[in-house]
């Protein structure tokens, strides 16, 4: 069992850093106001090469680890979780088409954007279909040797600014996966959603009537596409953990550093049990939280089953960082609840994680799912 | 179109701004833009705006500035002559551009339609007017700019204690720019508008024209960015 980090994961984690206090930590209170994209840093995150790190050696890409992608997302969202969205969000689509996609698809999908910077989405959730992704009614009809798409996607991530999109339509009662490139007629991208945090990333609706697809751009066969869409999240789950790591980290080095300079009653706040018990218990859950953050996606490097373990550090990541920056707000009174102060946009960015990619809820259903084909627990 | 041109202004806004100010706070009591350089060697402040006592941190690139105490007792000068003289320039100047701007007009128009204060009653009547008055104003502008200078200085000195916030620092560096940008245009006035309009007959002419112009349109823009600033300064956001 090894608990340090190698010199090259080293190396990677204080690029991120440095890159986040120049870049990422400065730009958060300005994009959270504007709700603008962050094409900017994406760009300079690409040039450094922090963007679609999966990406195999021979489509261009560095086929990074998961656990050193986790490294630097945490390093990236402990400056902005919104800015960590934009800019590590290609992954989730990107990955339907690392693992279901044949040599063509990754030429034509993947390659390009190793070459320059290109956003991609991962189009499933709908109107009414969220956690339950089986109940999704976009349809994919068979028209010669073409799909036809249509239906409606809701809450895509970078959906506005994505060349190409990874859908997940039924052909019949099959779900499916297709790669549609976004100039494809009959794509309409909706407006930017105001959501409550993560302001910085680009949420949108995209609907689909009518496109064509070729063949060619379906990912594996017709019925593969809820194994892919799930099989993705066993790869970016320790990557959204490692996000709300880096909220955590963010609230308790704010929490700390307020709490060690503000005097009340002639003292410093860090000096009552009160505020200094909060910060222990900040970073005992912060150190619980990353390890099984990093187990998990060591585990998918090993190419283990880590769905329980990528399930167990979403979920528990999650409910670290809401709580710690409720207790942030909280140490820091007042100032926590204005926002020229980065204590509230840490809350409301935390809140999303307890959501997206699988609510906390079906998380634990994962969990116990796995818990009931165990025999015993070691 | 008109977006762009707001994002292109922006972002020129933004380096410049960088520049001076490096890295950016707002103070959490008034929402003050305050920057990192504005601290003395304890890492506090005092915020210009609401007078509190900011002890500033940083942590993974975000501040966070911690109110510990509170300036009472500001020093608060009996006259406020800075607020007055200031409206003298930011007043007047604008008027002498507009009217050096119709003069230019007048010229334009005059060389393509053969109008000159020699032949046409309307230009020998009123360009002459125009070119006294369109000086004056200027004249004005610029003198009272340097009264504005000297109770703005002094203000600095009483009221915010002399200490260097990089914001005041912008206006004195603005603020000595537009006299001596101002003073040229005084004295390029009479030479640009010597016969009443501008006289288009020799390319030095039109070289000193030129010149002018873009020393008014700099000007302008030097007073409009300090009136910004200074109205930040006493008002916020």
């Amino acid at each position: 069992m090894e608990f340090s980090l190698t010199k090259k994961q080293q190396d990677y984690v204080e690029k991120a850093r440095a890159f986040t206090k120049e870049w990422v930590s400065p730009n958060a209170t300005k994009y959270d106001r504007s709700g603008e994209f962050p094409k900017d840093i994406c760009q300079e995150a690409f040039n450094l090469g922090f963007m679609n790190p999966h990406v195999p050696k021979e489509y261009g890409g560095k086929e990074q680890r998961v656990l050193e992608h986790c490294l630097i997302m945490e390093e990236i969202c402990t400056g902005c979780s919104g800015i960590g969205t934009a800019l590590g969000s290609n992954g989730l689509s990107q990955y339907p088409v690392i693992f279901a996609g044949n040599d063509f698809q990754k030429k034509k999908f993947l390659e390009p954007m190793t070459q320059e910077l290109m956003f991609s989405a991962y189009c499933v959730t709908e109107p009414e279909a969220g956690s339950d992704v089986s109940r999704i009614k976009t349809t994919a009809k068979k028209v010669g040797n073409d799909y036809v798409i249509n239906g409606v996607k809701w809450w895509i991530t970078c959906g506005s600014v994505a060349s190409w999109y990874f859908v997940l339509a039924r052909v019949g009662d099959k779900a499916t996966g297709f790669v549609v490139p976004a100039d494809t007629d009959g794509i309409i991208r909706g407006v930017k959603e105001h959501n409550l945090g993560q302001h910085a990333s680009n949420t949108v609706r995209v609907t689909f009537e009518d496109v064509k697809v070729p063949e060619a751009y379906r990912l594996g066969e017709e019925g593969d596409g809820f194994k892919i869409a799930m099989k993705t999240f066993d790869h970016t789950r320790p990557g959204i953990a490692s996000g709300s790591n880096g909220i955590t980290k963010a609230a308790l080095n704010i929490a700390l550093t307020y709490a060690r300079g503000r005097r009340t009653f002639d003292k410093k706040l860090i000096s009552y049990q009160g505020v200094s018990f909060k910060l222990a218990e900040i970073v005992t859950k912060l150190d619980a939280a990353r390890y099984m953050t990093y187990l998990s996606a060591d585990m998918f490097d090993e190419k283990k089953d880590n769905a329980r373990q990528a399930a167990q550090a979403k979920w528990y990541a999650a409910e670290v960082a809401m709580s710690a920056t409720v207790e942030c707000c909280q140490i820091l009174g007042g100032y926590g609840y204005t926002n020229e102060m980065p204590a509230e946009k840490l809350m409301r960015d935390a809140k999303i994680y307890q959501i997206y990619e699988g609510a906390s809820e079906i998380q634990k259903m994962i969990i116990v799912g796995k818990l009931m084909r165990t025999r015993e627990v070691h | 179109m008109l977006s762009d041109m707001m994002k292109l202004v922006d972002r020129f806004v933004n380096i410049f701004k960088k520049r001076i100010y490096g890295k950016t706070f707002y103070c959490p009591v008034c929402h003050l833009e305050l920057s990192e350089h504005d601290t003395d060697e304890n890492g506090c402040l005092v915020c210009p705006l609401c007078s509190v006592v900011i002890e500033l941190h940083e942590t993974y690139g975000h501040f966070v500035p911690i109110v510990n105490d509170v300036e009472i007792n500001r020093v608060q000068p009996k006259t406020r002559m800075h607020p007055m003289a200031t409206h003298l320039p930011i007043g007047l100047f604008p008027f002498a551009l507009l009217g050096a701007g119709f003069l230019l007009l007048l010229s334009i128009y005059g060389r393509f339609a053969g109008l000159t204060v020699a032949n046409n009653p309307f230009y020998a009547e009123y360009s002459p007017i125009i070119n006294n008055v369109t000086l004056l104003l200027l004249a004005i502008a610029v003198v009272s700019s340097a009264l504005t200078f000297l109770t703005g200085f002094v203000d600095w000195r009483q009221r915010y204690g002399g200490r260097p916030y990089r914001v005041i620092t912008l206006k004195l560096i603005l603020s000595g720019i537009f006299l001596v940008i101002g003073l040229m245009t005084v004295v390029l006035h009479p030479v640009v508008f010597n016969a009443g309009i501008v006289s288009f007959d020799s390319p030095i002419d039109v070289l000193t024209a030129v010149v002018y112009f873009i020393f008014m349109g700099a000007a302008m823009f030097m007073l409009a960015t300090l009136g910004h600033v200074g109205g930040y300064l006493v008002f916020g956001k």
